[in-house]
């Protein structure tokens, strides 16, 4: 029941603050438009006035993109090589926005103002980072660890295969196995920022001690409202995939049409991104005894306690 | 199930020889499945029909091939071929173990091993014989020849994996003896090249009886037709096959197989099957039939009786897409369905080797573009007719390709196509590009010429050169000459008195085709203004009230420019804004062309090879220019772009 309370919080309190999720939205539309353009600007110096371009409104045109990528490809490849920097930049300006969402969610009675907002984004910071940095490390370690051993199980079991069913079942598993830790290890990220926040934790390596034995004490409370949440992005995107399916982008109007609902799309994503973080709140303050006090620019300060359902 | 028998032995296949049976080969073999060994006995029949005396004859021993780090293949290949690693310890080799002529004088002493293309003191994949008494014109000899042959973990089209047996290239084989005059020899002398890792075989055509000793739950399929069953009450049984007018006999062995039969006119058609794919049979058996009945109507007959199409066991696709006479590997894996058409593409391809190579039988070493290109040439053709042009490969949620334009791209897409010329000797493309080369752009100036021509015409030319070459060994010059001969019959003086210059560009050349539409120009003509001097007076000229309505002309110019340096004949089509246009035809030699225009009608766009006769044209998407660009597929893609992207960063976010 308490994870279910809490994915209410989470889709309730997600759907109250539209403004704040429009800020996550616009951020993530900011940082990927300039690579977008870059992208478009190949697209138009290579094609120039051609009409080869024509070919490519129905189904992508396999002769035209071939011929495009054999006389542009270096093109496209200097912009596909700025993908990774930008997304690490993006990285850490999630970093920096995860303590706004934190401090506006963490007064179950506030709402979004832009001085709350940027203000524990400024607080949390410095903690988050030095959080980033020690979940990176770990994550790295856990996929060594982890591709390590599904890739020598793995191996071992389909050595001598002499049917790909068994490679492909062994793979799906060996997928899914090597994926359970990389994903607790993320939801274990979580709860450290939630850690902090709500117990203004100074320690790091302490908050990340105590986010793990959290999770790992209410295992499958926490990793059912993770399994829980992660529906809705799942269904959003099957619907998203079904109208793209059904409207393609074969004429102006639909072209206009499927921008709109892709980033409909993606402004749903941030909306996820809230409903993930208040649904971590509100179960760690069900489970958690919290003490809270006063931190100067992160918003009103509460006191929570183990709610009895 | 159905399958071709030979009711008795001794019984024959064809009532008349389709080739010249210059050997026939009686081979006892056993296979042991534990220790992946042939034991086999061979007597060989060999005629020499130059007018040469004999006085060696040269082998094959293909297998050794794979017998350690040091033959020609394995350096060449270093260890990795059609993207598969030779498995460590598996290993392979052949033994002749003994050789003696009829009259019982013995030859094994006598047996050295020769490297005629590279001097590679390593490399045992040919043999010289010296004989005591030369091989008289018309003469025949026999030789007893008993070997061993170890079978490689799968690789390079052979070998075991587990209990699945592909076993090709396996007995000691014969060369072919060329007579001067014949193909490019310009003495007597034997055309018999080391096994490299982008040849494949050349050999002499014949009649093959083979026993094939096998556990009695394998099941077998081979080359030719089966023409006894033997139970040896031993726990093994004794599979005979009959195969006339075939270059080589190959066979494959498990007791996994499913086997599976169907009909196609005169030609019995079996597939075995790896049990977890049987429902994927279908597709064998729909598109081997496509082949068959386009082949018999565009090139000839298909002769044999039978085909049997091999589906290789997982951890063996080194095995599959292979081709041997009457008998062919393929490739298909579960899960896989229609949308990659790669089971029917693979399918196609090595039952048209059947044609190039099994029936034309051109030398694979020297000119491989002659089957691999000439058969890629085909497969196009059949696959896009069959599945439709754009959806003949690929056909998945919007993403489509047909076959013909993904072999285009084989070509046109290298980083250099200009590595190599296609008539390069198959060993020698050392810098790469032996696929693309000898399939893929083979493929793409065989269509240019087809669409050149005309198919009707290419038609006949290909039916020509089948029916004239078939069972025999033309080289390349003798393809081209059937093109000279056929062209100019149709086409008159049209390309000149022949196409040996086509031939010299693409094939002997490595120079690329662009051509480019370079510009279009409209200007208006501005009618004279201003004062002018008439008759002695001062006259102004000008702005009328009814200027407005006044019809305008345009000055408008077109230039279309030779970028590669391939020169093909071509046309450049004009479009004008009130919608007629014009096509204005160019030679294609100079570095560009102008074409001028005066009318009221501007011009709207143009295009250079309008119909894509030149699709030989590495990009075709500098061909055409117009005055009003549409703007909205570069959005569309920008916008599927940002859109992943956005995606992508959410992604990255998840750990911020």
């Amino acid at each position: 029941m308490r994870i279910t309370r809490a994915f209410s919080s989470g889709l309730r309190r997600a759907t109250a603050e539209p403004r704040m999720v429009l800020v996550l939205y616009i951020v993530n539309l900011l940082i990927a438009l300039p690579v977008a353009m870059a992208f478009r600007s190949v697209l138009q110096a290579g094609f120039g006035s051609s009409m080869a371009p024509s070919t490519l409104m129905g189904s992508l045109d396999f002769t035209t993109w071939q011929d495009f990528i054999t006389a542009h490809g270096d093109e496209l490849s200097a912009v596909f090589r700025q993908i990774f920097w930008v997304m690490i930049v993006f990285m850490l300006i999630n970093t920096f926005l995860a303590g706004g969402i934190l401090t506006v969610l963490k007064d179950s009675r506030g709402k979004y103002t832009a001085s709350s907002f940027f203000g524990g984004c400024g607080a949390y910071l410095g903690r988050f980072l030095r959080l980033l940095v020690l979940f990176v490390i770990v994550l790295l370690l856990v996929a060594l660890l982890s591709g390590g051993i599904v890739g020598f199980v793995g191996q071992a079991l389909t050595e001598n295969a002499t049917s790909e069913l068994t490679y492909i079942w062994v793979q799906v598993a060996m997928s899914i196995v090597f994926m359970v830790p990389m994903m607790i290890v993320l939801m274990i990220a979580d709860y450290a920022k939630v850690s902090v926040v709500l117990n203004d934790e100074r320690s790091m390596l302490k908050s990340a001690w105590k986010s793990t034995t959290f999770v790992f004490r209410h295992f499958f409370k926490t990793i059912g409202l993770e399994l829980l949440m992660l529906l809705v992005p799942i269904l959003l995107f099957a619907a998203y995939l079904l109208i793209d399916l059904s409207i393609g982008m074969t004429s102006d109007l639909t072209i206009v049409l499927l921008m709109v609902f892709q980033q409909l799309f993606m402004a749903s994503r941030a909306w996820t991104k809230v409903l993930f973080f208040e649904g971590e709140l509100s179960l760690y303050g069900s489970l958690q005894p919290v003490v809270f006090s006063n931190v100067e620019g992160a918003g009103s300060s509460f006191v929570t306690e183990p709610v009895k359902l | 199930m159905l399958i071709v028998v030979l009711s008795a032995s001794g019984q024959t296949i064809f009532k008349e020889p389709l080739s010249p049976r210059i050997v026939t080969y009686k081979i006892s073999v056993a296979l042991d499945v534990v220790q992946k060994i042939l034991n086999g006995k061979e007597t060989l029949t060999w005629r020499n029909t130059s007018t040469d005396r004999v006085v060696e004859l040269q082998f094959h021993l293909y297998l050794n091939a794979f017998k350690n780090t040091e033959s020609t293949f394995m350096k060449e290949s270093g260890g990795v071929n059609r993207g598969f690693e030779l498995a460590q310890g598996g290993w392979g080799w052949v033994d002749v173990t003994s050789m003696k002529t009829a009259d019982g004088e013995d030859l094994t002493g006598l047996i050295q091993f020769i490297h005629p293309d590279d001097n590679n003191e390593q490399d045992q994949t040919v043999i010289r014989v010296p004989l005591s008494k030369p091989v008289l014109p018309g003469q025949t000899i026999q030789l007893d020849i008993a070997f061993t042959s170890k079978l490689p973990r799968v690789f390079a089209r052979t070998g075991y994996y587990q209990n699945f047996f592909m076993i090709g290239q396996w007995f000691p084989k014969i060369g072919v003896y060329e007579a001067a005059g014949q193909r490019y020899a310009t003495k007597g002398q034997w055309n018999c090249h080391q096994f490299h890792a982008n040849t494949e075989f050349f050999a002499d055509y014949g009649v093959y009886d083979v026993d094939m000793t096998v556990p009695k739950e394998y099941v077998v399929g081979a080359t030719g037709l089966l023409s006894n069953v033997k139970d040896n009450g031993n726990g093994t049984k004794t599979i005979t096959h009959h195969a006339e007018d075939v270059h080589d006999f190959a066979w494959t062995a498990s007791p996994s197989y499913v086997d599976l039969s169907d009909q196609w006119k005169h030609v019995k058609i079996r597939v075995l099957m790896q049990p977890q794919r049987v429902h994927q049979a279908v597709r064998y058996f729909e598109s081997v039939k496509a082949t068959l009945e386009y082949f018999e109507e565009h090139v000839g007959k298909y002769p044999y009786p039978n085909i049997t199409i091999v589906d290789p066991a997982f951890g063996a696709t080194g095995a599959g897409g292979m081709e041997y006479p009457t008998l062919i590997t393929a490739g298909s894996m579960w899960g896989v369905g229609k949308f990659l058409k790669l089971a029917e593409l693979v399918t196609v391809h090595e039952f048209g080797h059947q044609y190039w190579y099994g029936m034309v039988g051109s030398n694979e070493f020297e000119e491989a573009w002659m089957d691999e290109g000439i058969n890629q040439y085909y497969e196009t053709r059949i696959m896009d007719h069959t599945y439709g042009k754009e959806t003949s490969a690929i056909e998945l949620s919007g993403l489509t390709a047909g076959d013909f334009e993904s072999t285009r791209t084989g070509y046109t897409g290298m980083h250099n196509p200009k590595i190599a010329p296609t008539g390069t000797l198959g060993w020698l493309f050392k810098q790469g590009g032996y696929g693309n080369m000898t399939y893929q752009k083979t493929a793409v100036f065989m269509t240019t010429l087809e669409r050149l021509i005309g198919r009707p015409i290419m038609d006949t030319l290909m039916k020509t050169y089948f029916e004239r070459w078939k069972f025999k060994h033309p080289s390349g010059k003798d393809f081209i000459a059937v093109v000279n001969e056929i062209v100019p019959k149709y086409h008159g003086n049209k390309f000149g008195k022949d196409l040996n210059w086509y031939f010299d560009q693409v094939l002997y050349g490595t120079d690329v085709c662009d051509y480019e539409l370079t510009t279009i120009e409209n200007k208006e003509v501005i009618s004279p203004k201003g004062v002018y001097e008439k008759d002695g007076k001062k006259t102004t000229v000008g702005f009328t009230k009814d200027s407005a309505s006044v019809a305008k002309t345009f000055e408008s110019r077109v230039v279309a420019s030779r970028l590669g340096e391939i020169k093909l004949p071509t046309t450049v089509l004009v479009h004008f804004d009130n919608g007629q246009e014009v096509r204005e035809p160019w030679d294609g030699q100079s570095r560009w062309v102008e074409f001028k225009y005066r009318r009221p009608e501007k011009i709207l766009w143009a295009k250079v090879d309008p119909d894509t006769t030149l699709i030989i044209d590495i990009n075709l998407n500098n061909n055409s220019k117009t005055t009003e660009p549409v703007r909205a597929p570069i959005w569309k893609y920008t916008l599927k772009f940002l859109f992943w992207f956005q995606n992508a960063l959410q992604l990255s976010g998840m750990i911020g």
